[in-house]
Formats: C-alpha cells, structure tokens, sequence
C-alpha cells in the first residue's frame, strides 16, 4: 500500500502546501469566451495572476477553467484545445518549476488529457458518487477514465495525482454515502483510486474522521481558507487549494491580488 | 470583392506556394504511441522536421496527425491536448512567422478548436460529403464545425481557411458526386464554404475543369508532388501540400530529409522562371 501522504509530500517539497489556483477567464465556447480578446486577453490574465502566485513562493499552481460556469459534463474540443495552450505557454513562459495541476471542472478525463500534454503532475477531480447539481445529474465516469490513464501509460501511484472532492463538493451526492464511508470505499479499492482527497474545512471533526480512517491520503482545504483561518486549518490539514483569499477583494473572480497573495503566504511560512 | 484565391494568396505572401507538411509521430491514445517516448519525443521530432522546412524556405506549414492510423471520426481529447500542444511548442520555440496550418485527420472539428487555440490560419479536412473509407463511414462535421466557427467568433472569410480535400482521396464519396460537381455545389454556398480545394493530380482535365468552374478559389496538389512533376504541376495548381518527397527514401513515415528538401525549394524557386 503506498502512502500518498509521504510521496505527494516529497512531490511538493513540504509536509503542508499551498495549491495555488490560476483561475482562466473563460475559455472558447463558454458563454462569457470574449470573441474579441481571443486567446491572447486569456493567455495574459494568467500569465500576470500565475506570476505573482510564483513570486510569492506558492508551492504548486492549479490552473482551473473556473469561468466556464455553467459547466458541461464534457469540455468540448474548443476547451481542451484552449486549456492546452494556455498551460503550455504559462509553463514555458514563466519557466515553471513548482508541481503544476489541472482542474478541468466536471470533466476529469479532460484534464487528464491537458496534463498528459503539459507534462502536469497533478489534478483536482470530483470522480466518485453522482450528484444532484444546479445544472442537472452529474455522474463521473471514472471507469473510462482510469483505463484511459492506464492505456495512457501511466501506472497507478504515479503522477498525475488526482486530488478528489469527498463530502458533497459537486453537489448533493446521490450514492449516500458521507465523507468517511466515501473515502474509506475508495481507499479500498487499490487499483483505481484517487490520491488525496480535497474537502471542505466546515465541519473539522468530520475532516479529522476521515483522515483517521485513511490515514495515508493527505487531505487538503477544498474551499473557504483565508489569512484568519490558515494557521488553524493547517494542525488539522496536509494542504490547502486557494484561490478567492488571493484575489482582489476577496472575490472568486477578480484578478490575483498581490499584496494579498503575499500576506498569505507570509502567515503560511509561520506554520 | 475579394475572391478566396486572393484571400490564401496573400496569406500565403505568394501566388503559388508549397504547404510543407509537419507529420506528428503517433499522439496519445493512437495505436502507435510511444509511451516512453511520451510527449517529449513527439514534440522533439515535431521541433526537429518543422526547422528543417523553415530553415529551407517553404512557404507554410502544415501539422498533421498523420500517424493517428487508424482515424477516429472524432479525435479523443488526450490526441486533441497533445496535437495543441506540440502546435503551441513548435511554433513559440521555433518562432514561426509564416502561416501554419492545421490537419486533424479525420476530424476537422477537432482541427478548427486546435487552430483557434495555437493561431493557426488554415485547416485541410473533410467539409462535406460522407466518404465510405477503409475505417468506415465518415460523415463530414459541416453543420456543426461552421456554426463553431461563427460561434467562436470568426466569420466565413476569416481565416482558419478550410482546403477541402475535393474527389474521394480518403474515400468513395456516398453522395456519388464527381469533384467538379461538388466544387460547383459548394462554391454556391456563399454562407458557409470553404476555401480552397485539394485535389490529387491524376487526373489533370478534372483539375482544369473544376478550376475554370470555380475561378474564385484556389486548387492545391494533395497527393504525389515530386521532385520530378512539381515544375509541371505549378503551371496548373495554385500550390501543393508535400510530405511524402522530402521525407528519406521518399517514404511517408520517415523523417523530413533536409537534401531532399532543399532541392525541392530550389525547383520550386524556379517555378515560373
């Protein structure tokens, strides 16, 4: 049995880590796609956001295509090919040497595809259980998705990792389960399983039962982390996703703030 | 008003004009991939055949996902990521100011969301028909890839250009209609067409009749240009892809040659002269 928690550790350089996320602005063929900045308006906003996040010493950066709400099922063709190249020139660009990881929301396969593209290392995922969402039945297909990455040539405990949403992320989830039975099922299931879990920090006692009950899957912050809360969340968590806390105002879909990135990060280096 | 063969002669900075293909080796997902190699070989062989084109003078690129055989109808998206990215790293890495292209094979839905995304400015694909191949029934994306194109905000006489491959080169053409029927019919489409034709060069009258029928658009070679017939060909083609003939030994899977290919563009200087 491998311990995710160790080896995703040594892959971040820490025993606690920071997942930056790039917010895209929205990609070809999402309602808010700006026909008229084209590619290069979405190249440069996260060009500018990815460089402060690196200049502020984030430990890895989650490029997410955040602003493609309402979310398909499957990202079309124009999306894939779009998130490609905005990792790839980001990447080059800005010569990344921190872990980087795609989040392809409600379509993992995807973001599998632009990590095998990109060279990244890991993803963040929702592929267990079937939700009732805003938008409609969401149900992963995670049985395609693991042979995809087999028939990919990637073995199971190797890069790229899929942090995945436990306890309700996506939506209501249908199978029943909570958190605890959720993540002990899939911990089980050792030939198709993700590699850390990404959970919501509200009810922390429910956090510390899973982490007891799988206790070699790092758990990370999915939501709500900030400069008040970091410290605490970090005794119970192995890392945090954050995003809206750097942004300006607070927002989930403003530019990075980078005096706000800087402050995080400064209370993050007091842990 | 300006005619789509002024429209790809201009892009093209000249009248006549070579589409050197960039064969990529298999993507992810193909049958021949390479999974040690993984991205890192695809994209070094991609790097390695584009400069030797650009160091010897072609007038533009094209990408293809030649060694995808056996072509899906849809390219799966680990193939559509991997074809955007080598497109992305080639062209940045090797700086590439003169026009590129995109051929998905055989899913030029696929090959218009790549070209949006890397800047490329031409596509070759099947825009319409439905073609019984030697993988099955191939019908083209036409209603759906040029609603794409208006949705995404480009519009008919914008590049990506489509080169529309013209008389059953993949395939017998169901809709039974000969080349020249079928340029004449798409020509009228004024709302939706593409804009240039690629035709194989066996049957030279064909050639000159669709380009009388159809003046406004430009006709490529798609097949069979050779160091022996180009001079020839150019008298009749406004351009022509190659591949096959600047490979070594001539063979469509090995390497691009640089001799080979120098003494292609030297022959192709002449042209005219």
């Amino acid at each position: 049995m491998t311990n995710y928690r160790k080896k995703i550790a040594k892959h971040m350089g820490a025993e606690k880590y920071v997942l930056a996320c790039t917010h895209l602005i929205a990609l070809p063929g999402a309602p808010s796609y700006d026909r008229d900045g084209g590619m290069k308006k979405i190249i440069n906003h996260a060009l500018r956001d990815t460089k402060i996040l690196l200049d502020n010493g984030v430990h890895s950066i989650l490029f997410v295509n955040e602003a493609d709400i309402p979310y398909l099922a499957d990202l079309p063709a124009e999306g894939v090919a779009a998130f490609a190249t905005v990792v790839n020139t980001v990447v080059n660009q800005l010569d990344i040497k921190v872990p980087y990881g795609i989040n392809s929301i409600f379509d993992a396969a995807a973001g599998l595809a632009v990590a095998n593209a990109t060279g990244a290392s890991f993803m963040r995922t929702t592929i267990f259980g079937v939700y009732a969402t805003n938008y409609g039945i969401f149900s992963p297909k995670s049985p395609s998705l693991f042979r995809t990455r087999a028939s990919l040539g990637y073995k199971q405990d190797e890069p790229p990792y899929f942090f995945n949403n436990i306890g309700n992320m996506a939506g209501y989830d249908l199978s029943g389960k909570d958190a605890v039975a959720q993540a002990k099922s899939i911990a089980a299931d050792d030939y198709a399983q993700p590699h850390a879990f990404a959970m919501s920090p509200d009810n922390l006692d429910l956090v510390k039962a899973v982490k007891k009950a799988v206790p070699d899957f790092p758990l990370v912050v999915a939501k709500s982390t900030s400069h008040d809360n970091v410290k605490q969340l970090m005794e119970v968590f192995d890392g945090t996703i954050v995003a809206s806390c750097l942004h300006e105002g607070g927002k989930l879909f403003a530019q990075i703030d980078a005096d706000r990135t800087k402050r995080f990060m400064d209370i993050f280096r007091t842990i | 008003m300006t005619t789509n063969k002024e429209r790809i002669a201009k892009l093209m900075g000249s009248e006549k004009y070579v589409i050197a293909c960039a064969h990529l080796i298999p993507l992810p997902g193909a049958t021949g991939y390479d999974r040690e190699g993984g991205m890192k070989k695809i994209v070094a062989r991609a790097l390695r055949d584009t400069k030797i084109f650009l160091d010897t003078g072609v007038t533009s690129i094209m990408f293809v996902n030649e060694a995808d055989i056996p072509f899906y109808e849809r390219l799966p998206i680990e193939g559509i990521a991997a074809f955007t990215h080598v497109v992305t790293t080639v062209v940045s890495q090797l700086n590439i100011k003169i026009p590129y292209g995109i051929n998905s094979i055989n899913d030029a839905g696929a090959g218009l969301c790549i070209a949006l995304a890397t800047g490329a400015t031409f596509l070759r694909g099947n825009f319409a028909g439905v073609l019984a191949s030697n993988q099955g029934i191939y019908t083209s994306q036409g209603c759906d890839l040029y609603r794409k194109k208006a949705n995404l905000g480009m519009k008919q006489e914008e590049p990506p250009y489509f080169f529309h491959n013209l008389g059953n080169d993949h395939g017998h053409d169901l809709t039974e209609r000969d080349p020249l029927s079928m340029a004449k019919s798409l020509a009228m489409d004024i709302y939706a067409q593409p804009h240039g034709w690629a035709i194989a060069p066996d049957d030279l009258t064909m050639v000159q009749a669709v380009k009388k029928a159809t003046p406004e658009f430009p006709v490529v070679a798609c097949k069979s240009t050779n160091h022996e017939n180009l001079k020839s060909l150019m008298e009749v083609f406004d351009g022509t892809i190659v591949a096959s003939s600047m490979h070594e030994d001539g063979k469509l899977f090995t390497q691009v040659d640089p001799d080979r290919t120098k003494r292609f563009m030297d022959i192709f200087r002449t042209v005219g002269k």
